[in-house]
């Protein structure tokens, strides 16, 4: 009998702890910070903010100009994460290496049968960028904070751009077709013909060195980028970004397509990359901080 | 039989406590046996009177009177252990003041069964997510050339590192390169007539040292937090190149170059055995380039060692875009300290 009770007081705690055991997954602990912003009393550092930043582009992996330019950008920031604005630069060309390289190798006068350009040639066909900028949108979705050698603790974000982007294009290249002027310009060759002041009709499309390189003048596209910030305070930071340019162009001004003629159908749509580093003035100086 | 009684009642405790007591999490175990400082008791909060009430939940600070640890019979093996009646710590009670009203504090008991929340869930200083000590990490990426405009190389990379810290690693790294010659290099022999002098790369190989200085995290429209890392990397290894005879009759040959290099790789946490790579690296060589002039003295031009002697020399950078993932070993690790 007592050996009946003692197997059935084992079973009976066998039976209860079975029981607490499911029931202490009503015990389990959610935690409180369910649901809740994973960032609290953050400091809002660009919401209804306006930015200015005065910038530095250059080009990256120009073919033959490399493109130096400083300009400044300006941002309103309708919240923490989106929003608007434009940029302008103005710069200057400078050679790549290549360009060194093919300029001189390049002979200053021309050969007889040989179709190959003289350094002036060669230069005055290549294109610069005076001017180039852009407006768009600007969506932030990445904030965080940094920690360099565990010291200096600061905060970031990244941040993609995109929107309506131009480049106003210039080369050296002047008309000196006999019987055109020193000032004709390209649009007067575009039927492939010139009159030269015996007032006879000549062909000037039988040699693509001398064409017009059909690379300059305003250029509209667009502009895709991105970047990020790193704030030294609440109203300052330091801004980093990569910015690609795309509309038609032709660097080299010469003839792209091989059909002997240099025209409007040799620029083609390019990327223009460009990397910028800038400092970002964030105002008001003071931050809202969130809940 | 009283006394046998009771010997049950004392196993059925036994047996029916770990399993009513809250789970523990990982780095409770390596707190077993080890007794917690007496922390001193939270200040209650200062009365606010006329505040309206927060939309949002509140955390609730008392606990229901059953689950009292003072009420709890200590456990014989001193797993989950919480802490011995009278604990300051575990004391969760408000103590009332005049401002506190009896309907607010009503409302802040929870009935048994209903889910609670308590200081424990919260901690100031949230720790790393991922450890990386004593840690193997496999690593295969690829790459591509960022910054030459006539001849572009794909790579495919294969890494492995150890890392002796947290933050300091060592490993060698093996690459393969695939050559891709970019519309520069058409143009200018068409344009031009001038033919590029260009050598490409076959495989290469480093010893790399990694330090980790930068370790940041960013929320995601404030909905997610991810973590993310930034690692130096310095190494030295070789780099196999191989010259592209502007005369395809002419023979080539290769350079085994020494290459240091330095990179930056910015590494974001997956899971607690991947982690996604995205870096940028320079490998750093002097290159030995075909002589302009070989076409000229035809005898010397088919002569590898003549062509190699006669060879010119130039500095290269070589700059390489990669991505890829990293798969730790083991695949999981564990806290040693306290919470």
């Amino acid at each position: 009998m007592l050996k009946r009770s003692g197997i059935t007081l084992l079973a009976a705690a066998i039976a209860v702890a079975i029981v607490v055991g499911l029931a202490g997954s009503a015990f389990a602990r959610k935690s409180p910070l369910e649901g809740q912003p994973d960032v609290r009393h953050k400091y809002e550092l660009r919401q209804l903010r306006f930015e200015v930043a005065p910038t530095f582009e250059a080009t990256v992996q120009a073919d033959y100009k490399h493109t130096i330019s400083g300009g400044i950008k300006l941002e309103y920031h309708l919240s923490d994460s989106l929003s608007f604005g434009g940029l302008i630069f103005l710069g200057t060309g400078l050679n790549t290496q290549l360009t060194d390289a093919v300029s001189g190798s390049l002979k200053d006068t021309e050969e007889p049968n040989n179709p190959t350009p003289t350094r002036k040639e060669f230069e005055d066909h290549l294109n610069t960028m005076p001017v180039h900028g852009g407006a768009g949108v600007t969506f932030t979705p990445w904030f965080g904070k940094i920690s360099l050698f565990s010291k200096l603790y600061l905060a970031f974000d990244v941040y993609l751009s995109g929107g309506f982007g131009f480049a106003n294009l210039e080369n050296k290249y002047k008309n000196t077709n006999p019987g055109g002027g020193p000032n004709d310009y390209c649009g007067k060759q575009k039927d492939g013909t010139i009159t030269d002041a015996n007032g006879q009709t000549q062909d000037v499309f039988n040699d693509p060195r001398n064409d017009c390189p059909y690379n300059s003048g305003f250029q509209p596209g667009v502009q895709v980028g991105a970047g990020m910030h790193v704030f030294i305070n609440k109203w300052i930071a330091l801004d980093v970004s990569f910015r690609d340019y795309f509309f038609k162009d032709n660097p080299s001004g010469q003839d792209f397509n091989a059909d002997l003629i240099v025209d409007d159908k040799d620029p083609r749509f390019l990327g223009h990359l460009f990397v910028g580093v800038g400092v970002s003035l964030f105002l008001p100086a003071r931050v809202k901080i969130s809940r | 039989m009283i006394r046998r009684a009771n010997s049950w009642l004392v196993m059925l405790a036994v047996v029916s406590l770990p399993l009513m007591l809250p789970p523990l999490s990982s780095d409770a175990w390596a707190q077993k046996g080890k007794k917690k400082a007496p922390a001193p008791a939270p200040k209650p909060a200062e009365p606010a009177p006329a505040e309206p009430k927060p939309a949002e939940p509140e955390i609730d600070m008392t606990q229901p009177e059953e689950a009292k640890p003072e009420e709890a019979k200590p456990s014989d093996t001193g797993e989950g252990d919480m802490g011995k009646a009278g604990d300051p710590e575990l004391d969760m009670t408000q103590p009332e003041t005049a401002a506190e009203t009896k309907a607010g504090k009503d409302e802040k008991d929870l009935k048994l069964g209903e889910t609670r929340g308590s200081w424990q869930d919260i901690v100031v200083v949230v720790r790393k997510p991922f450890l990386k000590m004593n840690r193997l990490e496999l690593m295969p990426s690829v790459g591509l050339t960022i910054n030459d405009n006539m001849i572009q190389h794909y790579e495919l990379n294969g890494q492995i590192n150890y890392y002796l810290t947290d933050v300091l690693a060592v490993g060698v790294e093996g690459q393969y390169f695939v050559k891709n010659f970019l519309e520069t290099y058409d143009l200018v022999a068409r344009q031009d007539r001038r033919l590029p002098t260009i050598n490409k790369y076959n495989y290469g190989a480093a010893l790399n040292f990694h330090y980790v200085p930068i370790y940041a995290k960013f929320s995601m429209l404030n909905k997610k937090i991810v973590h993310l890392e930034t690692l130096f990397t310095a190494g030295v290894g070789m780099t196999q190149s191989e010259v592209i005879p502007r005369d395809p009759a002419l023979p080539a040959w290769t350079n085994t170059l020494i290459t240091p290099n330095v990179g930056l790789t910015f590494r974001v946490f997956v899971a607690d055995w991947v982690t996604l790579n995205l870096g940028f690296k320079d490998y750093i060589f002097i290159d030995k380039f075909e002589n302009v002039r070989r076409s000229e003295d035809q005898m010397c031009a088919l002569s590898v060692q003549c062509s190699q002697d006669q060879a010119s020399g130039k500095l290269i950078n070589h700059v390489m875009f990669s991505a890829g993932l990293s798969f730790w070993f083991p695949t999981s690790f564990r806290y040693t300290t306290f919470r």
